[in-house]
Order: structure tokens, then sequence, then C-alpha cells
């Protein structure tokens, strides 16, 4: 199903993270009582209007397993004639909508993240030329990192191991993202003069040796219950039964 | 705690969340008997930047939704 998603356009909102996106999520599926669920899935025209998949809280609605909605996802491509060029031409980075986000994302994916940071918008498109080629079109970088770039310091706030003065800094920063995606460490961090070679190099040895915690969902919710933390979310949950799990948990009222 | 939470799971949100999310996402989780290298699906993560890439390129769009934390707690789906 990797292979056959190469050929779409893979978008994965993280929800109650914007009220736009939450807007369009309920334009895709809602649930009996007019409720956006915490998950949704369809599969979309290009221009995102047209549902190509019965749409639900996830692909079962569609197909029963993943070898067969491979196989209707290869039969939907077919019917756009998506090309390898256009499959892995990809102009811009998938970024998460900030740093904060795509830290948590990065957490809960188990993968590392890669953030740009400039203060200047020519300077960060010149970092996003040297990542984009191996973001796309490089079979062992494609789909192992979280992106999100940053333009101020404080954005940079969660993150530690940070070399040089963040007024005057231009860098890609190569990140490990922590249990529970509030802070990450920069493992590695490059200029706008990295070469190709070494940039691929450094990505290439954090997907094999960065500290990947294999995660047990009781468990870790029980422990993020404990340790208190609270994730919250840019606009307010709407699933009912998840947000009364979550003061049955908490010991809300 | 973990008694209230299997009741939780078995009422129907996790299980939900979890078939919705491990049916498309289980070449995502490494942690979960995933070698560190597997080929993984490369999502947009937000909509302005997927359908900017689905109308230039024309590709149809693979498009799901999921909270990246459970009951408040960060880091897992």
């Amino acid at each position: 199903m990797v292979e056959a998603s190469r050929n779409f356009v893979c978008v994965r909102l993280a929800t109650y993270e914007s009220q736009a996106e939450a807007d369009f999520m309920k334009s895709i599926y809602l649930d009996r009582t007019g409720m956006m669920k915490n998950t949704t899935f369809a599969i979309l025209s290009p221009d995102g209007k047209k549902k190509l998949t019965k749409a639900g809280r996830g692909p079962f609605h569609e197909y029963r397993s993943a070898s067969q909605m491979a196989s209707g996802m290869d039969k939907i491509a077919k019917t756009y004639n998506v090309d390898a060029e256009s499959a892995t031409g990809d102009t811009n980075l998938p970024y998460a909508e900030s740093v904060e986000i795509g830290l948590n994302i990065s957490s809960a994916d188990i993968i590392p993240m890669v953030v740009l940071f400039s203060g200047d918008e020519e300077k960060t498109k010149v970092l996003e030329q040297k990542m984009i080629p191996l973001a796309w079109k490089d079979d062992s970088i494609i789909g192992q990192f979280t992106y999100a770039k940053a333009s101020q310091a404080e954005e940079l706030s969660s993150l530690t191991g940070i070399e040089g003065d963040l007024e005057t800094l231009n860098s890609i920063l190569i990140v490990e993202p922590g249990q529970f995606g509030m802070s990450g460490k920069v493992l590695a961090q490059f200029d706008e003069k990295t070469s190709h070679e070494d940039l691929k190099a450094a990505l290439v040895d954090t997907i094999a040796n960065c500290k990947r915690m294999a995660k047990d969902h009781n468990g870790h919710v029980q422990l993020g219950i404990q340790l208190g933390i609270d994730w919250e979310s840019e606009i307010p949950e709407t699933d009912n039964e998840a947000v009364a799990a979550k003061k049955r948990m908490r010991g809300d009222k | 705690m973990k008694n209230r939470l299997t009741r939780f799971k078995r009422i129907g949100v996790f299980g939900a969340i979890l078939a919705a999310v491990g049916f498309v996402f289980a070449p995502l989780a490494p942690g979960q008997n995933q070698a560190a290298d597997a080929p993984r699906i490369a999502w947009y993560a937000t909509l302005e930047g997927g359908l900017a890439e689905a109308k230039r390129s024309n590709r149809p769009i693979l498009f799901t939704s999921a909270a990246p934390q459970c009951l408040g707690v960060s880091g897992i789906w």
C-alpha cells in the first residue's frame, strides 16, 4: 500500500488543530448526529471536491484489507494517468502547521523530524531546495521525516541542542522528538552551503540510529496523565465519546 | 485506571481510531515491530499544502485525519 500511495497526494490532517481544516473534514464525513469525529477517511479527486470512495472514520468503510485497498488505489490512479514524474515532482515540503504540531506528529509516528529555520524568506527557499529532492525523489528518505519550518526564535523553544545565534541562523535541523512530542533534540544541523551528499548522509544516519521509543498505547496514555500532560488542541474536540472518556480519566466533572 | 482504559477501548472510540489509524498507518509505526527504514507513506500535514500539490500534479488525494493525542496525552495516535 505504501507503493500505491506514491501515486497519490497523501494528506493526513491533525484533527482539532485548525478551524478551516475542520470545516473541510466536516464536508467529508460527519457521524449520524452531525458531529465531526476524531478520524476521517476518503479518497478524493485532485481538487478535493469529489469523493472517489465512501467516506467514514477509516478505510474499512470501503476496503476489507490493505491489499484490496492498494488494488483499489491503483485503479483510481490509472484514471488520472499519474506518471512517475508527477508522482515524485512535489514542489514543496509537506510541512506541519507549526514546529509544535510537527513535533507531536513526529512523536506519534515515531519518526524523526526536519525543521527549516531562517528569518529570511529567500534563505528559507534555498534550504527548501536542498531538502525537496531528498524528501520526494530519494526512496531511502521519502516518508521518513515530519517537516516544519520556522522563522522566529520562539518557535524553536521546545528544541534543545541548537548551535549558533538564532537571530542570524539559517539551518536545516534534524530533530529527534521526545516521548510525548513536546520537546525535541537536535541531532544534526546544516546551513545553506551544505552538500546534497552530506545532508543525505545525515538523514540516512538519523533514520537508522535515532532513538525510537516503542509505545504501548494504554501505558503511554496512563503515564502521560500521571505526568500531567494535557495537550491543548487549537479547537475544541467534538467527538462526544472521546470528550466523555477524557473527563472520566482525568477526574474532571 | 487500566481497567477503565480497557473498558473505554471496548466501547469503541479507541477501537475505531486504532482500526482507522492502524489500517492506513500500519506502515508508519516502527515502534510496533517495524524496521526503522521500512517504507512509509509521505503525508502532507496541512490541507493547504496537500491540495496545492494535488491540483498542481492532478493526483488524487488519499485523505485522512487523526488526532495526535489521546485523552489529552500527546505523542500517540
